[in-house]
This record gives C-alpha cells, sequence and structure tokens, in this order.
C-alpha cells in the first residue's frame, strides 16, 4: 500500500508507514502525558497558595475508581447546586494529596508502559523483534498493568465529613497485563525459533 | 543416535583450508566452523551441494548416522 523498500544493514526490507505512524502517535501521547502532569504539578503547587481558586472545578466521578486522573468539570459561572458535587476547594488536604498522588501514579505508570512501547515499536523496525529486550518490555508492560490494576480497584476520599470508599475489577487493564505476558511468551518462542533458524548453515 | 559431520576429514582428505572453503561455498567461516564442530542444527539442501561440489563428494561424505 504504502510500503517503500529500503535497505538496512544490507538487507532489503519494506519500510511499514503503519509503524512509523504508530511510532509518531505514540511519542504524541507520550508528550502530552507528559504536559498533564506539569499541569498537575502546578495545580497542586498554585492549590496551596490559593485553594479557592478550584471552587468552580468538579471532581465529575466523584471518588470513582478506575484506571486514570478521573475526570474534572470547571464550570464557568457557579453552578444552581452544589449537592452531591464535590468541588475541589472543599477537599480536605489528605484526600488532595491522595487524588494527586493517585494521578501522578497513573501519569508515571502511563509513561513508563509507553516508552516500553517506543522501545519495541522501534526495535520491529529495525528488524530486532525477536530479542531479548522485547521480550523484557512486554514483561515490564505486563507488570506495570498488573500493578495499575491492583491501583485501580479502590478509591477513597473524605468529602464533607463523610468517607467514600469505591471498589472495582478493573477488567481492561488485568486484560491489558494478561495480554502483555502472554506476547511476552510468544516473543521467547520466536526468539527461540529465530537462533533455530539461524543455526541452520 | 546422532549424526556427525565428517567435513574436516573430507577437508583433510582434499587438503582443502577452512578459508578456502568458505571463499568457493560463499559461506562466512563462522558458519562453516560451526558446520565442522557439530554444533550447527541443520544444514540446509543448497548449502550441502555447494559444499559436495567444491569438495567433489558426495553427502554420504560429509554426513555420517550413528547408532
Amino acid at each position: 500500500m504504502f510500503n517503500i523498500k529500503y535497505i538496512i544493514f544490507g538487507i532489503k526490507i519494506k519500510k511499514n508507514m503503519f509503524l512509523k505512524t504508530s511510532l509518531i502517535l505514540t511519542k504524541v501521547v507520550l508528550i502530552i502525558t507528559i504536559a498533564i502532569a506539569l499541569v498537575l504539578i502546578t495545580g497542586i503547587i498554585y492549590w496551596h497558595i490559593s485553594p479557592n481558586s478550584y471552587d468552580l472545578v468538579e471532581l465529575t466521578h466523584q471518588f470513582k475508581a478506575e484506571y486514570g486522573i478521573g475526570d474534572i468539570q470547571v464550570h464557568l459561572n457557579a453552578p444552581s447546586t452544589r449537592v452531591d458535587k464535590v468541588f475541589i476547594s472543599e477537599l480536605n488536604a489528605g484526600t488532595m494529596y491522595w487524588l494527586f498522588f493517585r494521578a501522578m501514579f497513573f501519569i508515571g505508570i502511563n509513561l513508563l508502559i509507553l516508552l516500553k512501547i517506543v522501545g519495541i515499536l522501534r526495535s520491529i523496525r529495525t528488524i530486532r523483534t525477536f530479542y531479548d529486550t522485547n521480550i523484557r518490555n512486554l514483561k515490564s508492560i505486563g507488570f506495570y498493568a498488573a500493578i495499575a490494576a491492583v491501583m485501580s480497584s479502590f478509591n477513597f476520599g473524605l468529602w464533607r465529613s463523610e468517607w467514600q470508599v469505591n471498589f472495582t475489577i478493573p477488567w481492561a487493564v488485568i486484560m491489558v497485563s494478561v495480554i502483555a505476558f502472554v506476547l511476552a511468551e510468544v516473543f521467547t518462542e520466536g526468539k527461540q525459533l529465530l537462533e533455530d533458524k539461524n543455526m541452520i548453515i | 543416535m546422532k549424526i556427525i559431520v565428517n567435513l574436516d576429514v573430507v577437508m583433510a582428505k582434499r587438503k582443502m583450508k577452512l578459508k578456502d572453503l568458505s571463499e568457493a561455498v560463499g559461506i562466512s567461516m563462522t558458519n562453516l566452523s560451526l558446520l565442522k564442530t557439530g554444533k550447527a542444527k541443520g544444514i540446509r539442501f543448497s548449502t550441502l551441494q555447494a559444499i559436495c561440489e567444491a569438495l567433489d563428494c558426495q553427502p554420504g561424505d560429509i554426513l555420517e548416522y550413528k547408532k
């Protein structure tokens, strides 16, 4: 389709546009993730200076247990009702730190996984697919996703003198972890086959 | 049971060095060395044909089956 042949290490290979696009997209997501992390850090610093500035910032899913940093909604004007709505300015310091730590944890996990994906995509482009590095990368992704699954399974917060604790089973994250570990096994098999092939003269 | 590679024996009979065989067959000395020492897991028909041509021998002279 969009394949262009080029030569690397004396081997003619097809330049796969899909891989190139994936690599660019992954890098873009990586940059966006870093930007979100910086915004959050700036946000928590500013919260120390002026907590009331977040009077119109609402946690729309409250303390829902899920993978990710949660959704926030910034109201342009004061909402008609504040009942059952969690506004950041109403949170105590402990809950705020917990939510910040949780958000930074998921951002960190995202960054680590994205870096591993970049490594895998680069190796595939240079025809170094079935190598130990990729097996380690995939196992790391599986491990990070497993940790993220544990962290995603619960969330809590103190709001208006009432503790809210939520639990869930994060199927999607668990599946990512399982798929990564299975792929690591597939790559191990691939490495073995490649070694066998190279030993045939 | 084991497949024995007698490449070194045939090479010695023909008084051919590994480097000369490597050039004649078009296979690296490393790979020929692996084959000679029995570390290779297999040999392609094309490689066997090239070695037989270079050494003027039969495949049976190079490979031997032992129980």
